[in-house]
């Protein structure tokens, strides 16, 4: 055993150490130079007060009753910080952005700065706190009766072992002196605690040091390793049946909201962060931190079970199983270890916990009834801090009284889930107003209380086992004798485990209310703005909101307000240097709309934003919010996603316009090549017969002897080149109107065989008549809307390029005809080579000629088919090439036939 | 072939989408009816198998996690003169 006057002076002298280091923070963070303070991993190691002696007796005492079910509490939090981009990330950039003083200004701020929410989440925090506060009181006062007692009943921390209340007391006072000290040196808690966070850095490092230091011990020094260890377990403790139900799921859940919503984490995570980066490497290193001080907790539980007399206090096996094996130096370090957890959870939790106190509940009230001099220079920092102190002390009174109301008979474990459940419920409202913009005040309120009401009467008042408030009467009965409302088995709900039931009824209630109230009511505009800056902190940047909220006020005015609240010297140069901001030599600053908000955001870092609006709505002559303005940032990402649809809208729009003058393009400069191809087409065919005219006339004029015989030939050659010219050029002259669609002739309803006939006769004669012209199957009876002549012009000079152009030995054209589906179509195949088919695209264009055609024939201007498509086009038909049963090539006519009354009627 | 290598923006989206999905995994594997899978009298090297799983899943939340925020780094715009990743 070590003796109590060691213990005493050790105790003392840890105190005194940790002292040094928050005093070196705090000096070094005055300094500037603040270095390792600001680093991830101190502030990993602060968001360590999670592990508070809960965790460091009471995770074994439950390990010892429940088996793998401590896990739980350390699950949640793992699974928040490894999820840290989607909720922590928007907390931590809402802090910086709105200078963040609690959770009770966070959500107050939320929702439109609503002073009656702060106060009540400040009045359900200081409640929900105390028996969490009274769990560290009475695991000090346990772990100091165990280590410093003489006696073996107390060594083993057996329960009949009474807690020394007057010991309690005076921990409690030490931890008060030691929180006020440190915590409340200044009142900008934007300045944060350096020192402070120093001290419980390394408060963190001893526990998890002495945790594994106990842990080493039972699994290497009373036991065989960790197999060993195991194997001493009773089947019952890690193979209960229902582990894994509903508890196991509750309290994973309720654990990842404790993490977000009690007010000492929030402080260090989101208040006390430097930088948002941190959060970075908080999101693995806190997890592991977790990991590690619960792994020896299984072990250690299941050696305390067997080695050490029945009975024994489950909650005290870390510091008992090291004083039982003798290892004083071990059972030391235990117990500075619980020390150090008890000391800086409570130092945290009361520092933000009086934050809130004095912000949110005296100083509206010190406001109302005008406690504060108005004129005194810097009386409200003073008056500030001495609330502070107050609220420091009535956190660890009430935290005493319930320790001393609730006896002792409960597990750790237990007592510190009631808290849990207790601040679990600010959940709703805290992460509904992050990520719903039509979470408002009224349903926050209408949540929080009922969720608070139903909490405090189905766990909070029953845990004092009848001894407050409730009677064990009405606990068992319900009041009044109303089976329905047994605090225990509200409505009947019989069988289920009091955690589970009563968070259950709360959350269920909360959040019901905060949802249904939220969209019975219109939020008024300071919410609708509060909640865009939420909502939106990653996309609208807060320097918007100060041009939505139109305020006049004297510069005097507030610069008396500002040293009433800041104190002379620190409201003088945040004056001077916002005159100099705006540009001015001396001050005063102007107080526009910027500069108002400004300080507003200075103040809130004092007081809380629902007092700081407060106090400053006090100077301020005229407010008017533009809902004009605030419907804009609001609608900002609606706005976001109509722009880009636009964007891609316009953008489909300008691919589609530039494929059509892609293709406008391709298509000029195609017609402009064809022009151009044409013109010296042209030039190309008058310039041969000008040749021979020329020559020919040439040879007349300068022989003068010229034998008649000759000169007559010569005649005749200059004749007949005429004539091709003149030919050439009215087939030019003619597709050209055709082409602009002037042409113009008489259309009468004809029989187009007659047509077909007439042509096929004209032909016959060509080529020496040895071409034989087939006529195949022909249609009869018909008749269509057309010119007989440009027919007749269209079919011979079909027929005529298949005679001519056919080189094959056997050399014949087959001529088909038919109606089908109303449409005469005319079919004209010969057997010769065919057009190859790098030519089928190009047989209608013109002085396109076959390369086998002969450059003497009459009309072989190569404009034939140019001028028979166009020609078909005109009449309303049309001329195409069509693959034919042989190699030659085949030409499909087609003209729409008319009804006629020789044909055939149809089939009745 | 070896696939492309993504190039920073997707790849932070990607990680972005990661980030969102690690805590769910971890729901889903932490909860039951999964880790009621585990809760069999089976022994891993002495101790239940229970217990083996549950911390190689909170290590293995651990360790994505760490993953995970390094991929989620915001990185300077890369320098003109910085050599191109091989194709």
């Amino acid at each position: 055993m070590v003796s109590a006057e060691l213990i005493l002076p050790i105790a003392l002298l840890y105190v005194a150490l940790l002292f040094v280091v928050a005093f070196v923070g705090d000096q070094r963070a005055r300094a500037g130079r603040l270095g390792w303070l600001q680093s991830p991993v101190v502030y990993t190691l602060s968001i360590s007060i999670y592990c508070t002696s809960w965790t460091f007796y009471g995770a074994v005492g439950s390990a010892a009753r429940h088996g793998l079910e401590f896990a739980t509490i350390y699950l949640g939090p793992t699974l928040v910080f490894v999820g840290w981009w989607l909720l922590l990330r928007k907390l931590v950039r809402i802090g910086h952005v709105q200078g963040v003083t609690s959770i009770a200004d966070m959500i107050s701020s939320r929702y439109g700065k609503s002073a009656p929410l702060a106060a009540l989440v400040t009045l359900i925090a200081v409640v929900g706190i105390a028996p969490y506060i009274a769990l560290q009181l009475r695991a000090v006062t346990e772990s100091y009766q165990v280590i410093s007692s003489a006696g073996p009943e107390d060594a083993l921390g057996l329960p009949s072992a009474a807690p020394d209340f007057q010991a309690a007391f005076w921990i409690a006072a030490g931890m008060a002196i030691f929180t006020i000290l440190f915590g409340t040196r200044n009142v900008d808690a934007k300045e944060q605690h350096h020192g402070v966070v120093a001290a419980i850095a390394l408060e963190a490092v001893v526990k998890l040091v002495a945790l594994l230091a106990v842990g080493l011990l039972v699994v290497f020094g009373l036991s065989n390793g960790i197999a060993d260890s195991f194997s001493r377990a009773a089947p019952a403790l890690l193979h209960a049946p229902d582990a894994f139900g509903a508890r196991w799921v509750t309290i994973t859940l309720l654990s990842a909201a404790a993490i977000v919503c009690l007010p000492r984490q929030f402080q260090v995570t989101v208040v006390e962060n430097a930088d948002e980066r941190h959060l970075r490497t908080a999101s693995w290193l806190f997890p592991l931190y977790l990991l590690l001080i619960t792994l020896f907790v299984l072990p250690i539980a299941i050696c305390g079970l067997s080695l050490l007399p029945k009975g024994s206090n489950p909650d005290m096996f870390v510091l008992t199983l090291p004083m039982w094996s003798s290892q004083n130096t071990v059972a030391l370090l235990a117990f500075l270890g619980g020390f150090s957890s008890a000391t800086s959870m409570v130092i945290v939790a009361c520092i933000a916990l009086s934050t809130m106190i004095s912000n949110h509940l005296v100083m509206p009230l010190a406001m109302r009834l005008k406690w504060v001099p108005h004129n005194a220079s810097g009386e409200v920092r003073r008056f500030l801090l001495i609330t502070r102190r107050i609220g420091i002390c009535v956190m660890l009174a009430l935290g005493f009284l319930y320790f001393r109301l609730s006896g002792s008979s409960d597990a750790l474990a237990a007592i510190g889930l009631i808290s849990f459940a207790g601040v679990a419920q600010f959940a709703p409202s805290l992460v509904g107003g992050l990520y719903w913009r039509h979470a408002n005040a009224s349903g926050a309120i209408a949540g929080l209380v009922a969720g608070a009401a139903l909490w405090a009467y189905t766990l909070f008042l029953p845990s004092f086992g009848g001894g407050l408030v409730f009677s064990p009467e009405l606990l068992r009965d319900g009041p009044f004798g109303l089976a329905l409302l047994r605090p225990q088995a509200l409505f009947g709900m019989t069988g289920l485990d009091p955690l589970v039931h009563s968070l259950f009824w709360s959350l269920s209630a909360n959040a019901l209310l905060f949802v249904l109230v939220s969209l019975a009511r219109q939020p008024r505009p300071i919410e609708r703005l509060q909640s865009t800056l939420f909502v939106d902190v990653f996309r609208a940047p807060a320097e918007a909101a100060s041009g939505l909220i139109r305020r006049t006020a004297s510069a005097q005015d507030l610069d008396a307000l500002a040293q009433r609240i800041l104190g002379a010297d620190e409201a003088h140069r945040f004056f001077e240097r916002a005159a100099r901001e705006q540009g001015l030599e001396r001050g005063p600053p102007i107080a526009d709309d910027a500069f108002i908000s400004q300080l507003e955001r200075k103040l809130a870092g004092s007081i809380g934003a629902a007092t700081a609006r407060a106090v400053i709505s006090e100077a301020v002559t005229l407010e008017t919010i533009s809902l004009d303005e605030l419907m804009k940032i609001a609608d900002e990402t609606r706005r976001m996603a109509e722009h880009s649809r636009q964007l891609e809208e316009k953008s489909r729009q300008l691919e589609a316009a530039a494929a059509l003058l892609r293709d406008a393009n391709a298509r000029l400069t195609r017609l402009d090549q064809e022009k151009d191809d044409f013109l010296s087409q042209v030039s190309h065919e008058v310039r041969t017969p000008m040749t021979s005219i020329r020559s020919f006339s040439q040879i007349l004029l300068e022989t003068s002897n010229l034998e008649a015989g000759k000169a007559r030939r010569y005649l005749g050659i200059i004749h007949d080149e005429s004539v091709r010219l003149t030919r050439l050029l009215d087939s030019t002259l003619d597709l050209g109107l055709l082409e602009r669609g002037e042409a113009s002739w008489p259309s009468s309803r004809i029989d187009p065989e007659q047509a077909l006939e007439s042509s096929m006769r004209v032909c016959q004669g060509l080529g020496g008549g040895r071409v034989p012209l087939l006529s195949a199957a022909r249609a009869s009876g018909v008749a269509v809307q057309a010119n007989e002549d440009r027919l007749c012009q269209v079919f011979i000079n079909l027929i005529s390029n298949a005679i001519k152009y056919n080189t094959s030995a056997e050399p014949r054209v087959t001529i088909r005809s038919s109606v089908r589906g109303g449409v005469y179509e005319v079919l004209i195949a010969d057997n010769g080579p065919g057009i190859p088919p790098e030519r089928r695209g190009q047989v209608f264009s013109k002085f396109v000629r076959s390369p086998a055609r002969s450059r003497t024939a009459a009309d072989g201007a190569g404009l034939g088919l140019a001028i028979s498509w166009q020609i078909m086009r005109h009449l309303g038909g049309s001329l195409e090439l069509v693959p034919g049963d042989g190699p030659g090539a085949c030409f499909r006519v087609t003209l729409a036939a008319l009804e006629t009354a020789a044909a055939p009627a149809p089939a009745r | 072939m070896a696939p492309e290598r993504p190039t920073p923006p997707e790849r932070a989206a990607r990680a972005r989408d990661a980030a969102i999905v690690l805590p769910l995994l971890g729901l889903f594997l932490l909860l039951p009816p999964v880790i009621s899978l585990f809760a069999v009298p089976l022994e891993l090297a002495g101790v239940p198998l229970v217990v083996v799983y549950l911390f190689s899943v909170w290590l293995g939340l651990v360790l994505g996690a760490a993953l995970l925020g390094r991929a989620l780094e915001p990185r300077p715009p890369a320098a003109p003169d910085e050599p191109a990743p091989p194709a």
